[in-house]
């Protein structure tokens, strides 16, 4: 196994999963702590950035924590394939749902966006696990 | 007939999967690490390996205690998919591990190029404080450095997720060579170009890189033809984005190879060049498309093309004509050619639709003609990164006389003894460049004098290899005497 099959999307998997702790635990308790509101705002920065790309945005070759590698476009455009979704106005809607869950007023509703954020990096996370064993299986297939 | 629900796994079910895992992944981890143990109280290595293989055992450790705190856990239903699939990417962290580890353990001081790596060491202390080059066997038929910057990234992930996993020491680089060619000194010139790749990361050029990189791209994609082309509903802004990686990362690793070229001739010479060229004869992935880019190598005449203005501005060229007419010839050649579309081709997967061939020539083209535009900032790179540090042509053309000779009586070229009785110890740099030419020159007049009933293959083969012992021991004498 080489070193890119390894790393992969391991940095997104990591990712999704802590996302989905630190948003499911802001679902039970209500009380939002400095690393979700970090993370949400980054989260939102790199999903922007990406929509402002083709207009000339100078953001690219970046470490951005969602879309580093060729492997992390693939599984989030697989998932937003797959719920016939925009992916312009799914990138937007996605960006604003996690910024009013870090600064929003209606504690409901951040909740209920905390929900629906935490079901959607749920898949996220589970197709990246499955992009990458994937593409390391193919790599194992040319190896032979 | 079952539901799909009644096949979906209960947080029961998938706790008993995780903790039969994490059963597993401790076995394997504890069984490497008793390897790596084994290894160290029977070789002998480079204090480098021996500091990387103490690494690997502390990862070992912390993901060994993440996984027991897991099997302890009693995780919420909510984040259960969280916790295996932590197993799913641990179990790729140690099968990445169990990979190196064996790298590392196969690689002591007899199986490497020890005296070399050494060296190496002490160059790159030079440049990076408290340099730290681990020197790598490979089953691979091919020299290489391994993308560190991915490995710390990797590391940093993990640590988000693995409690005390250890951060990759910023000092420490991989460098990687064939198992077979630990003896084989001249052919491990190829070195210091990993050497350079390994210093590349520590220099703020990529960022430069960048910003010149993004000018280019945003003139030349919110006006040319391309942009136009592409502004249909299907190219999404995350094809957009994938583009521009796909585009940033081809010049970015081309720029990177050019760095570490013009790296290793600046710092020793053409026995770099030389020992390229060497190279193409067996390995069987350099050499044959000598026009063409790859998506992580730029093509070899371009390189030469490099090689033969810094070889020029260092003074090698003149030594490479006299002694290899047909080398420099193919020198002055490549540095003849224009980098654009009509002479180089760019051999990539472009990701635009299979019928759009007109639009991949087209940014194949514009590829070529921004990267000729960020070779100055690669070649100011090098100047500053070196600026300072001691070019090999004064040493050589100083002992090289001398170096020649004692290897023409099969001497080892450690001490030159002047008139007077003075001495002079020849530089490993000196070495290895009167060694190369000496080789490619002089081989036939040394087995000449061997009496020996051996045939001629027989006799150059073994003679082959005791040059390389020579030249190795000079530089193995070379970090003692040095000292006195």
């Amino acid at each position: 196994m080489g070193t890119v099959d390894m790393v992969g999307s391991m940095g997104l998997t990591f990712f999704c999963n802590r996302f989905v702790e630190l948003l499911f635990e802001f679902e039970r308790k209500g009380a939002e702590n400095d690393t979700l509101v970090t993370i949400c705002n980054e989260t939102a920065s790199s999903l922007e950035s990406v929509s402002r790309l083709e207009e000339g945005g100078t953001r690219i070759g970046d470490q951005m924590a969602l879309f580093g590698t060729d492997e992390d476009i693939r599984c989030f455009e697989q998932v937003v394939a797959a719920r016939k979704e925009d992916e312009r106005s799914f990138l937007n809607t996605l960006a604003r749902e996690i910024r009013y869950v870090a600064h929003g007023d209606d504690l409901g509703q951040r909740k209920a966006n905390a929900k629906r954020l935490r079901e959607f990096f749920d898949e996220l996370g589970d197709v990246c696990v499955c992009v990458t064993r994937d593409r390391m299986r193919d790599s194992v297939t040319e190896a032979i | 007939m079952p539901s799909e629900s009644d096949n979906t796994p209960s947080t029961d079910e998938l706790m008993e999967q995780i903790r039969r895992e994490a059963y597993c992944l401790i076995r394997l981890c504890r069984e490497l690490a008793n390897q790596i143990k084994l290894a160290q109280t029977h070789l002998t290595y480079l204090r480098e390996t021996r500091q990387f293989l103490q690494y690997i055992s502390a990862a070992l450790r912390a993901i060994e205690s993440f996984l027991i705190n897991t099997i302890h856990s009693e995780p919420e239903p909510e984040v259960v998919r969280a916790k295996l699939r932590d197993c799913a990417e641990i179990k790729k962290s140690v099968g990445w591990l169990y990979a190196i580890a064996k790298n590392a353990i196969d690689s002591d001081c007899l199986s490497i190029p020890f005296p070399l790596a050494t060296y190496l060491n002490h160059v790159a202390r030079g440049f990076v404080p408290r340099a730290s080059l681990v020197v790598l066997t490979v089953p691979n038929l091919n020299f290489y450095k391994l993308n560190l910057r991915d490995l710390r990234l990797h590391a940093k992930s993990l640590a988000t997720r693995v409690a005390n996993y250890p951060q990759l020491p910023h000092s420490l680089g991989m460098l990687m060579f064939p198992y077979c060619a630990a003896k084989d000194v001249l052919v491990n010139c190829i070195l210091f170009h990993e050497m350079g790749h390994y210093v590349y990361e520590t220099t703020p050029l990529e960022e430069h890189l960048k910003k010149s990189f993004s000018q280019e791209w945003t003139q030349h994609f919110t006006q040319g033809r391309l942009y136009q082309e592409l502004q249909t509903p299907e190219h999404t802004p995350l094809f957009w984005h994938s583009l521009k990686r796909h585009i940033s990362d081809r010049m970015f690793l081309w720029a990177n190879e050019i760095f570490a070229d013009l790296y290793a001739i600046r710092l020793l010479g053409a026995a770099y060049h030389l020992a390229y060229v060497e190279m193409e004869q067996v390995l069987p992935l350099i050499g044959g498309g000598s026009r063409v880019f790859s998506s992580t190598h730029p093509a070899d005449d371009f390189r030469f093309k490099l090689h033969a203005c810094w070889l020029e501005r260092d003074g090698w060229a003149d030594e490479i004509q006299r002694r290899l007419p047909l080398v420099y010839k193919k020198l002055m050649f490549c540095k003849g050619l224009n980098l654009d579309g009509e002479t180089f081709k760019v051999n990539t997967n472009t990701p635009f639709p299979s019928d759009r061939s007109d639009l991949k020539a087209d940014l194949d083209s514009w590829m070529l003609t921004t990267f000729s535009s960020l070779v100055p900032l690669v070649e100011s790179q090098v100047s500053d990164t070196l600026n300072g540090s001691e070019g090999p042509i004064e040493d050589f053309k100083a002992q090289d006389e001398a170096v020649t000779d004692l290897l023409a009586h099969g001497v080892v070229p450690s001490t030159v003894f002047h008139k007077g009785g003075k001495r002079s110890y020849p530089a490993p740099t000196t070495v290895l460049n009167s060694g190369f030419f000496f080789f490619l020159t002089k081989m036939d007049k040394l087995i000449d004098r061997v009496q020996s009933d051996d045939d001629h293959v027989e006799k150059r083969l073994k003679y082959e290899g005791r040059l390389n012992e020579w030249l190795s021991k000079a530089i193995e004498d070379w970090h003692i005497l040095r000292k006195a």
